[in-house]
């Protein structure tokens, strides 16, 4: 069962003549304006969030790091402010100096000095010779 | 001399239509405008009508072109969204008005671009379009307008190659038993 004379449907082609056909597609094209700035759109907005380089990169990330830096600096003092409270008294320092010196048998002014007493590098070499 | 520019493929169209850029989508319009067209002539019989369901699907497609997963197949995608939104013109018009779907012969002429005789050949082949089952018009607008084989019209219509045949057969001994002799002629192509 076959039929090998195709039917002449030309006078139904929307492709023809090409004058109605080009008002046609410009019709689409109009009626998909809105869509298609959308989608201009989003590709901008896609664009912009990729960064060039890892430069970019980096500074894409600068402010998030230094208010990541900055919470931490904050906990750091927290911190050491509530360990130097628990430290103890100059007393105990010093008793800790003391038994430093007696461990290294060198004076006492030495092993206050370990123990964080300020004291130039020359005066602490000068106790050393003693 | 240079070779002239690769033609893009309709993935390429898609890709670029995807970026929002309107020379591809008019490419991809001009390329696949009759296919949807023969798709929605072949539900809604009214050229009036088809139409209008081809810029909506055009711009429908647009819009949900992300869900387009293949864009290889970007013509199968396409005509099941023209055959849907004919499918539910064609519902919203039996609802709004009770009339039979023959098509109103006057409405070929509203276009100034055709000529009369263009328009009344026109108005006669829709009229007897409209006498043929929904698959028997399909089959002959996707064979004989817009040249799919019937291997490409089994797969879209979801039916075998003998059966495409078949109506295929049928439609055209109805259409020329109903329009007569003067209109046909044998295309020099092969089948």
């Amino acid at each position: 069962m076959t039929d090998d004379n195709p039917m002449d449907l030309s006078a139904l082609d929307p492709t023809q003549p090409p004058a109605a056909f080009a008002r046609r597609v410009a019709n689409v094209r109009h009626a998909a304006q809105g869509a298609l700035w959308q989608r201009r759109q989003a590709a901008t907005r896609a664009v912009s969030r990729v960064p060039a380089s890892p430069l970019g990169l980096v500074a894409r990330w600068r402010l998030p790091l230094m208010a990541a830096m900055l919470l931490v600096m904050l906990a750091s003092l927290a911190t050491l402010r509530a360990l130097s409270g628990e430290s103890g008294s100059t007393a105990d320092s010093v008793s800790v100096g003391d038994d430093i010196a007696d461990a290294l048998g060198v004076s006492g002014s030495v092993g206050a000095a370990l123990t964080g007493e300020s004291m130039s590098t020359v005066a602490l070499m000068g106790r050393f010779d003693q | 001399m240079s070779s002239p520019a690769p033609i893009p493929s309709d993935a390429d169209l898609v890709t670029q239509c995807l970026r929002g850029d309107g020379d591809a989508f008019d490419a991809l319009v001009r390329r696949h405008y009759r296919t949807a067209y023969s798709v929605a002539l072949g539900v809604l019989v009214h050229q009036h009508d088809a139409e209008e369901v081809c810029q909506d699907s055009f711009v429908k497609a647009l819009e949900r072109l992300d869900d387009c997963r293949d864009p290889d197949r970007f013509v199968p995608w396409l005509m099941t969204i023209v055959r849907n939104r004919a499918l539910s013109y064609r519902s919203y018009r039996k609802v709004r008005e009770t009339s039979e779907l023959v098509p109103e012969i006057a409405e070929a002429r509203d276009s100034p671009f055709r000529d009369v005789a263009q328009a009344e050949l026109a108005d006669r082949l829709t009229a007897a379009l409209a006498t043929l089952s929904e698959v028997q018009r399909q089959v002959v607008l996707m064979h004989d307008l817009d040249g799919w084989s019937h291997k490409e019209i089994a797969e879209e219509l979801e039916m075998t190659e003998v059966r495409s045949r078949q109506h295929l057969f049928v439609a055209r001994k109805a259409l020329r038993e109903r329009l007569g002799g003067s209109l046909f002629r044998e295309y020099t192509r092969n089948d």
